[in-house]
C-alpha cells in the first residue's frame, strides 16, 4: 500500500474514532440504555439489543400508587413508564411524534397503560412543571396538560414568571377547575414529587430524559429505552412483549 | 466594490481549492470518510439515529433545522480537515488554523450538551444553578451556535484556501 493512502486511511480512521467516542461518551446512554447495578437490577442485554433488568420488579400498582398519572386500561398486561422532564426538547418530541401513535395503537386498543414519573434536569422551573402537571392530574387531565405543555414549551421555558405561564398553559383545558388548579399550584401540593420521582429514577440506573421501562403488568420482565424513539422502536419492543404475555 | 471584488476573489479561491481536492481521490475519501463520520455522530447526539435495539432513521419537524445545519457542518468539516492534511503533507507551512479546532469543537460541543442526555444532567448535578444556566443556554443556543460553528468552519475553508493558493506566488526571496 502506498505511504500516502496509509496516511489517509490514517486519518479517515482517526476522524471515525473521535466522532464514535464523542457521540458515545456525550449520547452513549441515549441509545444503549444503562442501568446500574444497585440491588434493584441486574444488566444482562436482549438478543435484540434492548436492555433488560431480570431482577426489577416494578409492578403497575407500585407505579400509580403513589398517584402518578396513568392513561389507558390498568389492567393491560404491558405498562409503558415514561421518565420525563417537561422542559426537555427530546421529550416534547416524544410527546408530539411518538406519544400520539402510541395512543391510538396500544392504548386506546387496551393493549397497553401508561405511566408518567418526573426526571427533572433542569432546576426550579422543571420542579414548577412537575407539581402542575400534578395538579392537573388531581382533576383528571394530565395528559391535556403534558400534550398542552409539550406543544408550547417555550411559552413557559422563556418566561420571567414560569407559575403564570403554567397557569396561563393549563387554563386552556377544557373542563379544568382553575381556581382549583391555581390553588394546588400556589400552595405546593405536589413540591416534592419530581425529588421523589427523580429519585426513583436514578436508584434504576436512568439520567437521561426521555426513559422508558416498558414491563408486564406483574413488574416482570422490564425493558429499558433511552432516548427520543421513533414509533417503529417501540412498536417493535411492546409487539414483542405483547406476542410474550 | 472593494468588498464585492474581494468577496469574489475569496469565493473563486475557495473554489479553486475545494475543486483541487476534489480531483484527487485520497482527499475525496478523507472527506467523505470525516463527512461521514461526524454526519453519524451529530445524529446519534440529535435522536435522529438510532443503532439499538433497532437501527431506525426519523426525521421529525421539530428537528428538520438541526438537522439541516449538521449536514452543512459535516460536509465543511470533511473539506476543512481533507484541506489541512492536503496542507499538512505539501506545504512549507504546516500550520492547522485554530479556527479548525474552535469550529468542530463547538460544533460538537452544541449538538452534544444541548440534549437532554447525561453532561447536562453532570452539569446540573455537579454545578447546580449555574450548571443549569450552563444546560439551559447550551440548550436555547443550540441553533445560533451551530451557525457560529459554521461560521468559523467556512472561515477556516476561506483561509486554508488562501494558504493554499498563496503558495502560487513566487517569492523574490526564493
Amino acid at each position: 500500500m502506498k505511504r500516502s493512502h496509509v496516511f489517509s486511511l490514517g486519518v479517515i480512521t482517526a476522524a471515525i474514532v473521535i466522532a464514535g467516542v464523542i457521540a458515545y461518551v456525550f449520547a452513549g446512554e441515549t441509545t444503549r440504555g444503562l442501568l446500574v447495578n444497585n440491588g434493584y437490577s441486574s444488566k444482562t442485554r436482549n438478543d435484540d439489543g434492548g436492555i433488560s433488568a431480570n431482577q426489577w420488579r416494578i409492578s403497575f400498582v407500585t407505579l400509580t400508587s403513589d398517584g402518578s398519572p396513568v392513561q389507558g386500561d390498568p389492567g393491560a398486561p404491558i405498562t409503558l413508564v415514561e421518565f420525563g422532564d417537561f422542559q426537555c426538547e427530546y421529550c416534547a418530541r416524544f410527546a408530539k411524534e411518538t406519544e400520539p401513535q402510541i395512543y391510538q395503537n396500544y392504548i386506546q386498543t387496551g393493549k397497553v397503560n401508561m405511566v408518567f414519573k418526573h426526571l427533572v434536569h433542569y432546576g426550579s422551573d422543571s420542579d414548577l412543571a412537575a407539581s402542575a402537571s400534578q395538579c392537573a392530574n388531581d382533576q383528571g387531565q394530565f395528559w391535556d396538560f403534558y400534550h398542552i405543555l409539550y406543544a408550547d414549551q417555550n411559552s413557559f421555558m422563556l418566561s420571567q414568571n414560569t407559575t403564570l405561564a403554567l397557569k396561563n398553559l393549563a387554563h386552556n383545558i377544557d373542563g379544568l377547575n382553575n381556581q382549583k388548579f391555581d390553588s394546588c399550584l400556589d400552595g405546593g401540593t405536589y413540591k416534592d414529587i419530581a425529588k421523589k420521582d427523580t429519585q426513583l429514577a436514578v436508584s434504576l440506573g436512568l439520567q437521561n430524559t426521555p426513559s422508558f421501562v416498558i414491563v408486564k403488568s406483574d413488574g416482570s420482565s422490564p425493558q429499558t429505552l433511552v432516548g427520543a424513539y421513533p414509533f417503529a422502536t417501540f412498536k417493535g419492543l411492546l409487539d414483542k412483549e405483547i406476542s410474550g404475555v | 466594490m472593494i468588498v464585492a471584488n474581494s468577496l469574489r476573489t475569496s469565493i473563486a479561491s475557495m473554489k479553486m481549492t475545494t475543486s483541487m481536492l476534489l480531483n484527487n481521490r485520497v482527499h475525496v475519501a478523507i472527506m467523505v470518510g470525516i463527512a461521514v463520520a461526524f454526519w453519524i455522530a451529530f445524529n446519534v447526539l440529535d435522536q435522529l439515529l438510532f443503532f439499538f435495539p433497532f437501527l431506525d432513521f426519523y426525521l421529525p419537524s421539530d428537528a428538520l433545522p438541526t438537522f439541516v445545519l449538521s449536514n452543512v457542518t459535516s460536509v465543511l468539516m470533511g473539506l476543512v480537515l481533507s484541506m489541512n492534511v492536503y496542507i499538512l503533507r505539501n506545504l512549507k507551512f504546516k500550520k492547522i488554523s485554530a479556527s479548525m479546532f474552535s469550529g468542530t469543537s463547538l460544533g460538537m460541543i452544541s449538538g452534544a450538551c444541548a440534549s437532554c442526555t447525561s453532561p447536562s444532567f453532570l452539569l446540573v448535578s455537579t454545578f447546580g444553578v449555574a450548571g443549569t444556566v450552563a444546560s439551559n443556554f447550551l440548550s436555547n443556543f443550540q441553533i445560533p451556535l451551530r451557525l457560529i460553528s459554521i461560521g468559523l468552519l467556512v472561515w477556516t475553508l476561506y483561509s486554508s484556501s488562501r494558504k493554499l493558493t498563496a503558495s502560487c506566488i513566487i517569492s523574490n526571496k526564493d
